[in-house]
């Protein structure tokens, strides 16, 4: 009976939604939206660690509505996760209800929001709020939000808010955020500078988070070797306001741009950190040179102690995240190498990135007719040299001191991530295209996944596209990871067939057949279909989904393993 | 634009207005615990075995409390020294009157009766399990059979120093025997036997009754002392604790006394191992 109310309430809110497909207009007021639904039948497979669920049937929904007029606009979203499939139950990400609603009005001058909004000021190193739906990550900001423009090329911005935490409730919540930025383009205040060519910004922002102490932290230390006793960080030891502030600058000329970010976080002794006293910092570099068939990429990054939290005691996933410490290397879609994606590591993290692409010209006698596009990257990262306080050695334990120092350009000593990656990519005739592509990816399975070791692998993929006739296109890729680490080596081959702009149809198949373990030598196949019509998407799919991880943008969440029946619905009026 | 100037300022004031804590060190303060002076001997892994702690709630004005202190010594009699019992007086027919003059409550006790949600009495803890109200007499052996003694946690040992001057030390070395991911607190309490003092029994008063057990107090707080902060414990890893206690303004005999160390995980308050020892020997 259980099932059967689940599914009429996912398939009334489905219904209720289905004919709205077209915008709505009165007069000068808009009435616009999208609406998405994921479910999925769950089917136990003990093979593959997709264990027996309690709720077979599982979906999530939402429902988004704005209205506009003029320079005024409202607009909620609805949320329904009462039965979430099971990625999100795990993050705790489950309940329905109204979770996102706001008033805004904008002129030439002033921007004022009142309600949920979203705000990154630069690069996020000090706020970042924002919602990445396929990660169950939405950190809107339920307050108050002043924009002005005072002057061509000069925006400022002040917000103040309680970030959302899941489906839970904003009452009783003993944490807010509050914070300004200002933005400077000289090439508007000044237009002689674009005129020249030049591009220069500079902006600055300051970030305030206010988190109540209640109770005394608790902190074991070892004033001798072989003791353990119990140290205490009490009440008025632990700061209630902690700020960032971060300073930012971009110069570009011509095909060069230059952009870099500074930010400082005061004392913030939390979860994550072990609760150190020491301040954090975080530096972003990055720098582009492109021409004509030629353009290369350069990053650095740097991150210590910068896992910037609502609550000083949250340590889950990405949750009550204030800033965000961006992922600079290479993102792939490459199937086998989902499983080994960066994640970001605001606390302890250095690296470079480089990427250099080079295209053959057209009709050249290596080029061919249409070009080849060669790509280079290469990625490490390290964690950051950390020298403990004679403080910290003396009770045996970085919390409740100032916890290390640390050379500021030395790399740590465990290697993070690093990625060495070539790509091909030619068309060969009108009808014809092929990628090819080879990355050699080393991964800190300890330090990034909390397994023994580092994985070594080597990935191997090919793209075949052959458009068959006009709207018809047929897509072959196969990629192999060759690994003794860890699962061990896999293959997989997906085929797609598209009759553009309506159907879409894939097979695919994953078969870690070098898995260690000789009864996980398993296949992951996946037949999918999916039908657009205007500005809905329909699709089905039926298979198995290998235990993993899901990164966006250095931002990861663990995945499930499972087995079943999926159907999706989006669409927007 | 005449408005402009002005919004800068409230900007900048906002700016401004924001707080910035700034704590200075030192920022922990080391508990106050005693420094371990003793030798413990070496631990043969093999020879520990789990002990069970059974909290016995009682009055003595409780009616049907001598038979549940029959029903504890038949256990004991079972389970011989892995069994420990302590008998925690609380509820309002521990509460003393001109018949009972005795007070063999604690704060302590209270604090646990009503942590467990001690209502009726006689009624039982066994190893902190969560079961709200405890548990009635004829459920006890099945509770105390019910501990999966099939694997040995951790080992507690025990050194006890007391002084002609009143003042005990109790000295503690937990070992762990298998890992462990949630924090661990350490309780030490004083239990005291051979106190006569009046006990109903039905509808009758025994006047010289012989209580056995009694949970005198805590040396070291209701709930203990946090053994490991927040961090995982290793096997093999061992945690030295000592704590003194003066006997001095209480009327407690030391020589009827003795210590016991309960171990439990802070967040379930799972009793992971527990140990006595005589206050004097």
């Amino acid at each position: 009976m259980k099932k059967l109310l689940q599914l009429i309430m996912i398939s009334a809110l489905v219904a209720a939604c289905w004919p709205a497909r077209a915008q709505h207009q009165l007069g000068s007021s808009r009435i616009s939206g999208d609406f998405g639904f994921n479910g999925m039948y769950y089917i136990p497979d003990s093979l593959i660690g997709a264990d027996p669920v309690d709720s077979k049937v599982r979906a999530n929904a939402f429902l988004n509505l704005l209205y506009s007029n003029g320079g005024f606009s409202a607009g909620m979203r609805y949320e329904f996760y009462q039965f979430p499939l099971i990625d999100f139950e795990k993050l705790n990400y489950k309940g329905q209800g109204i979770r996102y609603f706001f008033a805004d009005y904008k002129n030439d001058f002033i921007q004022v929001t009142a309600g949920n909004f979203y705000e990154q000021f630069g690069n996020g190193l000090s706020l970042r709020a924002y919602e990445e739906r396929q990660l169950g990550i939405d950190n809107s900001l339920l307050g108050a939000r002043i924009k002005v423009t005072p002057y061509k090329g000069i925006c400022l911005t002040g917000v103040w808010g309680v970030e959302r935490l899941n489906f839970d409730s904003y009452v009783g919540r003993k944490d807010f955020v509050r914070g300004v930025d200002g933005n400077f383009n000289f090439g508007e205040i000044f237009r002689k500078i674009t005129e020249k060519g030049f591009i220069l910004h500079v902006g600055g922002s300051f970030v305030s988070k206010f988190d109540k102490v209640d109770e005394d932290i608790e902190i074991t230390v070892h004033p001798e070797p072989e003791m353990s006793t119990t140290g205490m960080i009490t009440k008025d030891k632990l700061p209630q306001n902690t700020p960032v502030w971060a300073t930012r600058a971009s110069f570009g000329y011509k095909g060069f741009r230059l952009d870099a970010e500074f930010a400082q976080k005061m004392q913030d002794p939390n979860v994550t950190n072990d609760f150190i006293y020491r301040k954090g910092n975080a530096l972003f570099l990055s720098a582009t040179y492109s021409m004509k068939g030629f353009g290369v990429a350069a990053s650095f990054i740097r991150a210590d102690n910068m896992d910037f939290r609502s609550q000083r005691m949250m340590k889950t996933n990405s949750l009550l995240f204030i800033n965000n410490i961006p992922a600079i290397n290479r993102q792939y879609s490459y199937q086998l190498l989902a499983d080994y994606s960066y994640a970001s590591q605001p606390n302890s993290q250095i690296g470079v990135q480089l990427q250099v692409n080079y295209q053959i010209p057209k009709k050249s006698k290596i080029g061919g007719k249409y070009g080849t596009d060669l790509t280079f990257n290469f990625s490490r990262f390290h964690n950051i040299d950390k020298v403990w306080t004679p403080e910290a050695l003396a009770i045996g334990t970085m919390s409740g001191t100032e916890g290390y120092t640390s050379n500021f350009f030395k790399f740590g000593p465990d290697l993070l991530y690093q990625d060495i990656g070539f790509e091909f990519h030619r068309r060969l005739t009108k009808k014809w295209e092929l990628t090819l592509a080879y990355n050699y990816i080393t991964y800190n399975l300890e330090l990034l996944k909390g397994h023994e070791g580092i994985m070594q692998g080597h990935l191997v993929a090919a793209d075949v596209l052959w458009k068959v006739a006009p709207k018809h296109s047929l897509r072959l890729e196969a990629q192999h990871f060759y690994t003794k680490d860890d699962d061990g080596s896999s293959l997989f081959g997906l085929l797609e067939y598209s009759i553009s702009p309506h159907w879409f149809i894939t097979v695919s198949d994953e078969w870690n057949y070098g898995n260690p373990d000789k009864d996980h030598k398993l296949h992951y196949y996946n037949i999918a279909a999916a039908y657009v019509w205007r500005t809905t998407r329909i699709a089905l799919n039926f298979g198995k989904t290998k235990e993993g991880i899901l990164c966006i943008g250095g931002v990861c969440r663990a995945v499930p393993a499972s087995y079943g029946v999926g159907l999706s619905v989006t669409t927007s009026f | 634009m005449k408005k402009t100037p002005y919004i800068i300022i409230a900007f900048f004031a906002l700016f401004l207005t924001y707080s910035c804590d700034r704590v200075e060190g030192p920022y922990v303060v080391i508990s106050d615990q005693d420094e371990v002076t003793v030798e413990f001997p070496d631990l043969d892994p093999a020879s520990v075995y789990r002990k069970v702690l059974i909290e016995e709630y009682t009055g003595h004005r409780c009616p049907n409390c001598p038979a549940g202190h029959d029903k504890l010594e038949d256990l004991i009699t079972r389970f011989g020294d892995t069994l420990i019992p302590v008998c925690i007086h609380a509820t309002s027919l521990a509460q003393p009157t001109t018949e009972f003059p005795d007070n063999l409550m604690s704060e302590t006790g209270t604090e646990l009766a009503t942590e467990w949600q001690i209502d009726g009495i006689p009624a039982a803890v066994i190893n902190r399990a969560n079961e709200p109200m405890g548990s009635i007499p004829a459920r006890w052996l099945s509770k105390v059979n019910a501990v999966d003694r099939s694997h040995v946690p951790a080992a507690i040992q025990l050194i006890n120093q007391y002084g002609e001057d009143g003042l005990l030390k109790v000295n503690a070395k937990v070992t762990m025997l298998e890992s462990h991911d949630s924090p661990l607190r350490l309780s030490l309490f004083i239990v005291e036997n051979d106190i006569v003092s009046p006990q109903i029994n039905g509808t009758e008063t025994i006047e010289n009754y012989v209580h056995n057990h009694v949970l005198r107090g805590s040396i070291n707080g209701t709930y203990g002392q946090l053994l490991n902060g927040t961090g995982e414990l290793t096997a093999g890893e061992s945690y030295l604790y000592a704590k003194s206690f003066s006997f001095v303004g209480t009327n407690w005999k030391p020589a009827h006394c003795n210590v016991v160390a309960i171990l439990y995980d802070k967040n379930n308050y799972d009793v992971l191992q527990v140990e006595i020892c005589p206050v004097t020997r």
